[in-house]
């Protein structure tokens, strides 16, 4: 079965600010405001420019192999659906 | 003209009959009213503020009087209203005074839009403001009380008003609501504080207001620059803890202690972000209150002498 492949809300207008490696994401439009962290931001970063699979998202965070097979896995997945449940982002099917 | 300019009989003679337009920092309030209470409530809580009985512009207009109804006999109360509109059910007319000023800050908090206005005590030293957001019974009046009259300048005990554009705290310096055990806390603490009428049974339990410094008063239009965002939380018997947020928490934080934030929209985040920016962001607890004025105060000449040095 093919990968889910998740890509950014089409959200438009929004604010960005930086505290050292926390991140304020603020949406213009529904004055939602979130507070990421460095991995989060990088993921959204990514996540803007193209969808990506679980994998694809994994490779191009720069995650080696074993570190991508152990836990992180799970842990990006988990970041994923967080992600998606404040709207950030969303999962496409194939 | 100060309200100390007027007899207590002339006052209560003007509030009355045409109101008068009191100048409380950034607002002017038209108060009318024929209850002689809130007429001996300005005159001690307000008697260093201006006043002008002939302006033509106020922020709000207030008026206290009781309903006309019967209950003007039985158990008499009083309503609060604003523009004629009167957002509250009535009071007992004992609680006169404690709802004008519940009912002031009720105006400044729907009406305001041209600052971010944040629920948090303010004070100043050295020019640098120290924000304490906090839930009622976190004991930011009380703290903020003991430093106003420990060599820091009241800007508000309640209502913080950020500079949209520049991020300065504009002052509103205002009696400093004080409930419960926390108005024999200050009689304690600070004998020289001037504490009004002590009125019981209120919604809020015992009420009483303390007098702002008549130096503070007059600075009302003297801004400050926000340095220190401190969410104090009173814990009885705990040890003070002093202890740093990151930026992103304290701004979080301060968000969620804001009255306009999402009217205010980007303005609101930009705001907020710049005034994190310029402040460090701790969590305070404590239960005694001189240690707490010591560790602020050092914060404060901390601060001044790393300045002077660069």
């Amino acid at each position: 079965m093919a990968e889910v492949s998740w890509k950014t809300s089409t959200v438009h207008n929004v604010l960005w600010h930086s505290f050292d490696e926390e991140h304020l994401f603020y949406n213009v439009g529904s004055s939602d405001t979130h507070l990421l962290t460095n991995t989060a931001k990088e993921i959204l970063d990514l996540l803007s420019k193209r969808s990506l699979t679980l994998s694809g998202l994994a490779n191009e965070l720069g995650l080696v192999k074993d570190n991508f097979e152990s836990n992180f896995t799970a842990e990006l997945e988990s970041l994923l659906i967080q992600l998606k449940t404040i709207h950030l982002v969303e999962a496409t099917q194939p | 003209m100060k309200v100390s300019s007027f007899s207590n009989q002339q006052l209560f003679e003007n509030i009355k009959s045409t109101g008068i337009n009191l100048s409380t920092g950034h607002f002017v309030t038209k108060v009318k009213s024929p209850i002689k209470s809130v007429a001996d409530g300005i005159a001690t809580m307000y008697r260093d503020y201006a006043v002008n009985l002939e302006a033509d512009f106020a922020d709000f207009h207030i008026e206290v009087r009781p309903p006309s109804n019967l209950r003007r006999i039985i158990r008499p109360q009083v309503m609060f209203y604003v523009d004629r509109f009167t957002p509250f059910k009535p009071l007992g007319i004992d609680q006169a005074f404690p709802f004008f000023e519940w009912g002031l800050n009720w105006c400044v908090t729907t009406h305001t839009n041209t600052h971010l206005l944040i629920h948090a005590a303010v004070v100043e030293r050295n020019g640098f403001a120290l924000i304490m957001p906090g839930d009622p019974g976190s004991g930011k009046s009380t703290l903020c009380a003991a430093l106003v009259n420990n060599g820091w300048r009241l800007l508000s005990d309640e209502l913080t008003l950020v500079s949209l554009s520049d991020c300065s705290i504009s002052p509103l310096p205002r009696p400093v609501s004080l409930k419960n055990d926390s108005i024999e806390v200050i009689r304690g603490f600070c004998p020289e504080a001037f504490i009004g009428r002590v009125a019981l049974d209120t919604l809020k339990g015992t009420v009483a207001h303390m007098r702002a410094p008549a130096e503070d008063v007059c600075r009302s239009a003297e801004v400050a620059h926000p340095a220190w965002v401190v969410f104090p939380k009173y814990i009885n018997q705990a040890k003070l803890s002093f202890s740093p947020l990151s930026k992103g928490e304290g701004a979080i934080r301060l968000i969620q202690n804001s009255f306009n934030y999402s009217i205010l929209n980007d303005k609101g985040f930009t705001a907020v972000t710049r005034l994190i920016d310029q402040s460090d962001c701790y969590a305070f607890e404590y239960s005694v209150l001189a240690d707490a004025i010591e560790h602020f105060s050092e914060l404060a000449d901390d601060k001044s002498d790393t300045l002077r040095m660069a």
